[in-house]
């Protein structure tokens, strides 16, 4: 060569080579490779595969126990649905039962019994083992034997009837000052006041919503999760009308026939003055009535005079309602017949108190409601199980009940320990120095935050779970939620944790595992050959006498069937007593007079009525699926933790702005909300939202103990806290 | 063989599904955006996520009838794609990722086309389309319960409700085992349809005379929401209270999402 | 000189070429090895099996795929016969109870929905058609892996070109289209999208 390969040569070259390249498969292979390779990104994942098989449980989340069906691949419910027509919910889930799966995976789950540090932020967890905690409860209950106050040890479950309950109860009394206690925050609360116009200690009612015609409600969500969900939406689809009384416009409140909008806390008051007019324009058939109770017209005579001052003049004073719809609604209710009146709870604010519970059950036996057949039937119990009927149980006892500082160790079961239960209504009842609080939970969060030491237990469809029947349910039911899962290797079940603690301080020790437990109970109510067994996979009920063994009875339950209990024909004896047995006219009427008197304040420092408000499970069962987000966060369909609903009339009043932050300010302390107007709030009444806490949802890094609108909020000594004088505070 | 597939197809009528939403039977719990969520793997909301940058297929507002306390009164309206017969987001969509499905009458979107410019969000006067701001994230383990039927999305590009199309698919394949090209009218529902606890909710074939939606569609108490727009959608909505169908026609088209009463 | 140039430049051309067309495509693609060699004829022809036994179309109209250690454990409890694929199979899969993480011919994206059943009841197309003569294989070839997609390059045909593709060949979603509009079927996005 003459000249020297050089560097135009090479650019010749790789000219040359570019040109090449649009004929050869190269660019266009590149760009499609990499346009697949953009559509399928590694970190995005990839469902599972596998065969798709069908499996029945129950929903342990609250205590409705809808039955369920997961939709698995291979062994993982990837979904879960109703069960069609099924008889105890005609196939409802609620919006949290949709993700009752995803549960075992929540980020606020523990999966090692821990310590919990608390500093002043912020909480942190430490490693210990389960062996250190038994040995400090032991300590603790060694140390303190003699039977005064201030050494109690504890256990907290509000949700009563299951047989880990009935384990709780056969232990504690087994150990001195042992003591099980209810909240008495939840929905099977807001009975107590029926029972006790019943003067039955013993026998359980329930409804029988599907006949009843007209619904008048008394501050119960009907429509947003009350009893088991599924019930009542039937009903609703049918045509039931829905009477809502209840200050806040909620959802249920939106949709009902009539919204009676009653200020903050008459509406015990607002039930006297229908009473009154039921009784004044003989609108009731005492006839009929006076089968029911023995001393029937005393105590009618001795009731009218109660009421006597509840004039729908009067009443309309009160309530804010006007005396011709008072008038109007009690007519209604002999009408449009039959007609129920439901006392129930608003989640976040509590239940009634026992009076005004009274107050309000009372207009059902007016109505002629009480007894086989009606609306409101009583119903058979659904027996313990062999290993509990023989041996002693501790007493249930409400923690209001308790005299102050009295606990020393308090166990808390994970069931309902959520965020909804203000922490001062525990907290005062522990001793002032070092108390001991246990919590057995699946997650770090709600109540169990304020726990000194967790032991992990298993959550959703990770253990065996029975199910006793829902406050609402018209007869005994039972089922049994199989679980999906393996729970996680450190996770101990409660009962077995109370096994190894009774094997440590030297008492005796429960029957078996739980699931035996379960077992002996469903083979007492095998036993029994009564009611039905609803088989979910084929949807048939079969007679309990027509199921071969015992055996083959815990199968069909094990498998998500469903028992059911024949209808009571005969109720044991009770006389009604509209005052309540622990009440005499006097004191009823002294209570009755105390709550007449909280509202309308004229109280200049706090002249607004604080009402909280939130949503059953959400807020009172722990944490929930993360999809909430869709009804929470994504969408402001339910509101948000510490949202304020205002009138505008009311935020004019204290000069503030939509959208503004600002504080509620009570007696307890004082919060940071943010302001939303609302014209649909009744004037002088703020309601704060108490939402899903963000740990109780997604999780968070840094877990923290915020402070809920619970904590502002003034808790009477009978352990409601409905409503709260407040105001705003500047800015 | 092509020979007989031209006879069948020639022969068939392919179904136009559509859906009669009964606002005076919803009562506003939620379910169906739930199920809906489940059900096409959507994935929960990173804290920073709000009600305008969330994903929610099946959106439920509260539109109110204006009237301030005592007389407020309110209706719970289901929102998700209307699938428009015709359709402003296909119109403007510059990348095919909209399609107008011949075989179903649904307003079919293909994330995977999708380059994320948001023409259609912008075209869509219901507001139901969403787009994907993040990739999606579920907690440790939660992955496994995704519904295999169903491709979960990547960040940047547009979703919405294809009336569960994973669920049509799955009918179509079970009806082919035992021999059948078509469905019958229970065989395949959105999964929101099948939640609803009242039954406000009705979907099915509405060029089929003998469906239960095709009857229902005849009620005169039955409207469209923004019809006037000519829209053409497919899902209908029925209430017998005028002040309802004033509302809802009012309060959606003038508001955003971030004002509807919530 | 101007000569000279055209020729380096023709050089750099045609190099190109030869690159694109013979070295390129082995480039892209990784072999992989399958965990263990697979004979479908030693299973059809020595046991009198059918397709059928392995791959089926269930009762809810889903495909079986390959058949997973429970429907191989009706046979292969311990070890028969002296391979040792033989071998490998019972002692690292089946005995560890793990499924064999094979690498599939015809795997497409997470986002593409094949039904079996309508286009083997419907549309009357054999397993060959698209899977070729893999069901009288002695052995499992190796998994041409995509380096950039991940796929097989079965997805994309033997062919680099993709010209004159025969039908059956190749699996990309023109393909499906192609076969689609040749029998004149009316089938939108979510037909075949997930």
């Amino acid at each position: 060569m003459s000249k020297r390969f050089n560097r135009r040569d090479v650019m010749k070259i790789v000219g040359g080579g570019i040109a090449g390249m649009v004929f050869t498969p190269i660019p266009w292979k590149l760009i499609d490779d990499l346009s697949i390779w953009t559509q399928n990104w590694s970190w995005i994942p990839v469902p599972l595969k596998g065969d798709i098989n069908y499996k029945y449980s129950i929903c342990t989340i609250c205590s409705a126990g809808c039955p369920v069906r997961a939709r698995n691949v291979g062994t993982q419910p990837v979904s879960l649905w109703g069960i069609k027509n099924h008889p105890v919910n005609n196939g409802a889930l609620c919006p949290l039962g949709f993700g009752g799966h995803h549960l075992a995976f929540h980020p606020a789950r523990l999966r090692h019994p821990v310590k919990i540090v608390h500093e002043k932020n912020k909480i942190s967890t430490e490693k210990v083992s389960c062996a250190d905690i038994i040995s400090l409860i032991r300590k603790n209950i060694e140390s303190k034997q003699t039977p005064q106050t201030g050494n109690l040890i504890a256990m907290l479950d509000d949700r009563p009837g299951r047989t880990v309950s009935y384990a709780y109860r056969a232990f504690l009394a087994q150990i001195p000052n042992g003591t099980y206690i209810t909240t008495g925050t939840d929905e099977t609360d807001s009975m107590q006041g029926l029972y006790e116009i019943l003067g039955t200690e013993n026998q359980e009612y329930g409804f029988n919503i599907e006949k009843a015609r007209t619904i008048v409600s008394f501050g119960a969500p009907l429509l947003e999760g009350w009893g088991i969900p599924g019930r009542m939406m039937h009903a609703r689809k049918n045509g039931c009308r829905i009477l809502q009384v209840e200050t806040r416009f909620s959802h249920t409140a939106s949709v009902a026939d009539r919204w009676l909008p009653v200020k903050p806390g008459t509406e015990a008051v607002f039930a006297l003055g229908l009473a009154n007019v039921l009784i004044n324009e003989n609108l009731i058939d005492t006839d009929k009535l006076s089968y029911q109770s023995a001393n029937f017209d005393k105590e009618l005579k001795n009731y009218k005079e109660c009421i006597a001052g509840y004039t729908p003049a009067y009443v309309a004073g009160r309530t804010g309602i006007k005396e011709e719809l008072i008038r109007e609604i009690a007519r209604e209710m002999t009408t449009e017949t039959p007609s129920l009146v439901i006392c129930g709870r608003e989640p976040a604010a509590g239940p009634f108190s026992r009076e005004e519970q009274i107050a309000i059950w009372g207009l059902n036996f007016l109505l002629g409601n009480i007894g086989p057949g009606n609306l409101i039937v009583p119903r058979r119990s659904v027996p313990a199980g062999a290993s509990f009927s023989e041996t002693k149980l501790a007493s249930v006892k409400k923690i209001s009940d308790l005299p102050d500082h009295s606990i020393r160790v308090l166990m808390i079961d994970e069931a309902e320990s959520g965020h909804a239960i203000p922490w001062q209504l525990i907290e005062r009842k522990l001793v002032a120095d070092n108390p001991l609080v246990i919590s057995m939970s699946p997650y770090l969060a709600g109540m169990t935050k304020r726990a000194d030491y967790v032991i992990p237990a298993p959550t959703q469809y990770e253990s065996c779970q029975d199910i006793p029947p829902s406050f609402d349910s018209q007869t005994a039911t039972y089922a049994v939620s199989a679980p999906f899962y393996t729970p996680p290797e450190n996770v101990i079940q409660p009962t077995e944790f109370l096994n190894r603690l009774a094997e440590d301080i030297g008492i005796e020790k429960t029957n078996g595992s739980y699931t035996d437990m379960i077992k002996e109970r469903t083979a007492e109510i095998y036993e029994k050959k009564r009611g039905w067994i609803y088989i979910p996979h084929n949807g048939r009920l079969i007679e309990t006498a027509d199921v071969f063994t015992g055996q083959q009875f815990w199968s069909h339950l094990n498998n998500g069937g469903y028992w059911i209990d024949e209808p009571l024909e005969q109720a044991d004896n009770y006389s009604i007593s509209l005052f309540g047995i622990s009440h005499d006219r006097g004191s009823f009427e002294k209570a009755l007079r105390q709550i007449d008197k909280s509202y309308p304040s004229e109280n200049t420092t706090y002249p607004l009525a604080l009402v909280p408000f939130g949503w059953r499970g959400v807020v009172d069962s722990g944490p929930v699926t993360p999809l909430i987000t869709k009804l929470y966060q994504e969408t402001e369909f339910r509101k948000g933790t510490n949202r304020a609903l205002i009138h505008p009339e009311t935020g004019g009043f204290s000069r503030l702005r939509d959208g503004a932050q600002t504080t509620i300010v009570t007696d307890s302390g004082e919060l940071q909300v943010r302001i939303e107007f609302n014209d649909s709030v009744m004037p002088g009444v703020v309601h704060v939202a108490l939402g899903p806490d963000q740990d109780s949802i997604t999780g968070v890094k840094e877990v923290r103990i915020k402070e809920n609108i619970l904590s502002v909020c003034s808790l009477k000594d009978n352990g409601t806290w409905r409503m709260t004088p407040a105001r705003i505070g500047t800015v | 063989m092509n020979n007989r597939n031209k006879v069948t197809q020639d022969n068939q009528k392919h179904p136009r599904y559509g859906m009669v939403v009964d606002l005076d039977k919803c009562t506003g719990c939620g379910t169906c955006s739930l199920a809906c969520a489940v059900e096409n793997n959507q994935q929960p909301a990173t804290p920073d996520m709000t009600n305008r940058t969330g994903n929610t297929w099946m959106r439920m507002y509260k539109v109110h009838n204006g009237k301030p306390f005592p007389d407020s009164r309110a209706v719970f309206v289901p929102m998700f794609c209307q699938q428009c017969d015709d359709t402003p987001c296909l119109y403007v969509c510059p990348q095919n990722a909209v399609e107008l499905d011949p075989m179903t009458g649904i307003v079919a979107q293909i994330p995977e086309r999708c380059f994320g410019c948001r023409y259609c969000m912008a075209a869509c006067p219901y507001e139901s389309r969403y787009f994907n701001w993040w990739d999606p994230v579920w907690p440790e383990g939660m992955e496994k319960t995704l519904n295999p039927d169903v491709s979960p999305r990547m960040r940047g590009v547009v979703e919405k409700c294809n009336f569960c199309h994973g669920r049509w698919q799955r009918a179509r394949a079970k009806a082919a085992s035992e021999g059948r090209r078509e469905l019958r009218e229970d065989e395949y529902i959105p999964a929101c349809v099948e939640c609803c606890p009242t039954e406000a909710l009705t979907f099915g074939n509405l060029d089929d005379p003998k469906s239960k939606i095709a009857k229902l569609v005849d009620d005169p108490n039955i409207f469209k929401i923004l019809g006037r727009l000519g829209t053409k959608p497919k899902v209908y909505y029925r209430t017998t209270r005028s002040w309802v169908r004033n509302a809802v026609d009012r309060n959606i088209y003038s508001e955003t999402k971030e004002t509807v009463h919530g | 000189m101007n000569n000279k140039g055209i020729l380096f430049f023709f050089a750099g051309f045609i190099a190109m070429l030869v690159f694109g067309w013979f070295l390129f495509p082995s480039l892209m693609y990784q072999k992989l090895e399958q965990p263990f060699h697979f004979s479908h004829v030693t299973h059809t022809e020595m046991t009198g099996m059918s397709c059928n036994d392995c791959h089926y179309v269930k009762s809810d109209g889903q495909f079986s795929g390959i058949p997973t250690n429970e429907n191989c454990s009706m046979c292969h409890m311990g070890i028969l016969g002296e391979t040792e694929d033989e071998r490998i199979f019972v002692e690292e899969y089946m005995m560890q109870d793990r499924e064999v993480p094979w690498f599939v011919y015809s795997r497409q994206p997470e986002n593409v929905y094949f039904p079996h059943v309508q286009h083997i009841d419907f549309g009357e197309i054999s397993c060959e058609r698209c899977h070729g003569e893999h069901g009288t294989s002695e052995s499992l070839r190796p998994f041409q892996r995509n380096r950039l997609s991940g796929y097989s390059r079965d997805i994309w045909g033997p062919s680099i070109s993709r010209i004159n593709n025969p039908a059956g060949i190749g699996m990309k979603m023109n393909d499906c289209i192609r076969c689609h509009e040749q029998s004149e079927l009316t089938i939108g996005c979510i037909g075949c999208h997930k």
